[in-house]
């Protein structure tokens, strides 16, 4: 019988996350991925001095986020999808204006990034609207725009472009791209599009369990380039007799990976014409199945 | 100062969006005042009751009300505890201000605030002239010093108990016992017995804010209580309080 005391609470300590350790450069656009409960959002917490860790150290442009000196915390941009920090029932512009203030940005300069942000995110068009009635993706869009107005030099982004279209995303990217590519913004995303970190990253940070799985190139992730998926025909499958261990039904289709620098890539399709197969590469998310599948 | 302006800015804007509530704020700040002053009417046979004059619970209903209007500086206390469960806490802790000044400046309500001491200056005006009372300004700022005083001080009390909810993230049991002693602004600190007294003016000071001014604007010959220890040692309690909480939250999932 399990007995639970009224009086004395039970406690467990868990551990958001355990003996990470990683560097990034001025500059770099780096993915923290991770399944859900592997620690990217505390791990971003405790970067941007929301939490206090209990061991370890951490050090953003030389200063320790959680003492949240006002110099450190002008120097970065927080963007957390879930969380909106905009004034719900006023004009967009009077949550524009109010983060100037916060962030002490001058007329001239305000004026000059609301036009260059402005020309990829489409705001001034929505500065007289009341947030409340701003769509989804053009509240995201401002949302980004408050967190920035400063300059940070370095970005700190938890799920941006949950719940949005591809459009509005792929303008949102474009955006990052163009901070990063213009004010050597440094940029650390964490979201569960995977796509998105395969567009946008050169970096990835793979968390499991609060642990570094891998921290590297995307490109050479879990040797990437050497896999490649292959989709083919039920009745293709069977007629040529394949019996790759890893096959998986997709409708009417068999899904199988190939090792490229092991198989013979070249005679696995003999006189099959193209229209009857498909050769992908392997996506960030096929990787990371395969890993979670395998550890 | 920019921010300041741009924290009334804000709150301006946001009456404005919903126009009705102005009114709303209006009148309930106006009836609460009305319903205080006929309590007392009804309560009072003579020209005195429990040692107070008319006159004096009269003004004393007033300066309570004025009391509101300041302690409204404050409102963004009174729902840190829920925006420390939603997680939504968190935000101010990344921008480059205070983040007790930005939640006070982002919920500041301004015109509930101007409305009530509006209300409660019209009020007083309007029972000096009814009774004849003679104020001096000196009499005023003395008064209206100690309201601000006493306001600090309560604050920095309920501030002290609020900021636990940034560790402990459920505090509101303990911060609607302070709350119950809300009303007890309104009675004359005399009509009650020596140790709650001492309670209404040190423990939970609802006697530092109405109580005491109302003595001083009227010029009444009563000690005031001595607040040279007691003020630091608010003022300690409420640092430690966030200085030590913050440490410990814990903001919530993803």
């Amino acid at each position: 019988m399990h007995r639970e005391s009224l009086f004395r609470k039970n406690t467990e300590t868990v551990h958001a996350v355990k003996g990470i350790s990683f560097t990034i450069q001025d500059g770099e656009r780096v993915g923290l991925i991770g399944v859900n409960g592997a620690g990217k959002t505390s791990t971003i917490k405790m970067m941007t001095g929301i939490l206090t860790p209990t061991e370890g150290e951490i050090l953003i442009n030389g200063f320790v986020p959680v003492q949240r000196k006002r110099e450190f915390l002008s120097q970065i941009g927080v963007s957390m999808g879930q969380r909106s920090c905009l004034f719900y029932d006023i004009a967009l512009k009077e949550s524009f204006r109010y983060y100037k203030e916060v962030y002490q940005v001058s007329d001239s300069d305000y004026s000059q990034r609301i036009d260059v942000f402005d020309q990829m995110l489409n705001i001034q068009e929505l500065m007289d609207i009341p947030v409340r009635k701003l769509s989804f993706g053009q509240r995201k869009k401002a949302e980004l725009v408050c967190a920035l107005l400063h300059l940070p030099r370095v970005i700190f982004l938890d799920e941006p472009t949950i719940g949005l279209d591809v459009v509005v995303k792929e303008n949102i990217f474009q955006f990052l791209t163009m901070l990063n590519q213009k004010y050597q913004t440094t940029i650390l995303l964490t979201t569960h599009e995977l796509e998105s970190i395969e567009k946008f990253c050169q970096r990835i940070i793979l968390l499991k369990n609060g642990r570094v799985l891998y921290d590297g190139a995307l490109n050479r992730f879990a040797g990437m380039e050497d896999y490649r998926k292959i989709s083919i025909p039920k009745r293709s499958y069977k007629e040529r007799g394949f019996t790759f261990p890893n096959a998986v039904e997709v409708g009417d289709d068999v899904e199988f990976t190939i090792n490229i620098r092991e198989s013979d890539f070249s005679g696995l399709f003999r006189n099959m014409i193209f229209s009857d197969f498909t050769i992908r590469r392997l996506s960030l998310g096929d990787l990371i199945k395969q890993l979670e599948g395998e550890l | 100062m920019k921010i300041l302006m741009q924290f009334i800015r804000i709150s301006v804007k946001r009456i404005l969006a919903y126009p009705n509530e102005i009114y709303m704020v209006f009148l309930q700040a106006f009836v609460s005042v009305v319903s205080t002053a006929l309590f007392w009417a009804v309560l009072f046979s003579g020209e005195e009751a429990y040692g107070h004059s008319q006159e004096f619970v009269y003004i004393l209903a007033m300066i309570a009300l004025l009391s509101n209007g300041v302690q409204e500086l404050f409102f963004g206390l009174r729902d840190l505890e829920y925006l420390v469960q939603a997680g939504e806490f968190d935000r101010y802790l990344y921008l480059p201000r205070s983040p007790l000044l930005l939640r006070l400046g982002e919920t500041l309500p301004v015109v509930p605030m101007c409305q009530q001491i509006l209300i409660a200056l019209a009020g007083i005006a309007l029972v000096t002239v009814r009774f004849g009372i003679m104020l001096t300004p000196g009499r005023f700022l003395k008064c209206v010093g100690f309201l601000l005083l006493g306001t600090v001080y309560y604050q920095m009390i309920y501030g002290a108990v609020t900021f636990l909810c940034l560790r402990t993230e459920n505090i509101s049991s303990l911060r609607d016992l302070i709350f119950q002693f809300g009303d007890y602004k309104q009675y004359p600190l005399g009509i009650f017995p020596i140790v709650i007294r001492f309670f209404l003016t040190y423990i939970i000071p609802m006697g530092l804010v109405a109580y005491y001014p109302t003595v001083l604007l009227l010029g009444l010959d009563e000690p005031l209580p001595q607040l040279y220890l007691a003020m630091p040692l608010a003022a300690a309690a409420c640092w430690w309080s966030y200085r030590t909480s913050i440490k410990k939250y814990a903001s919530n999932g993803g």
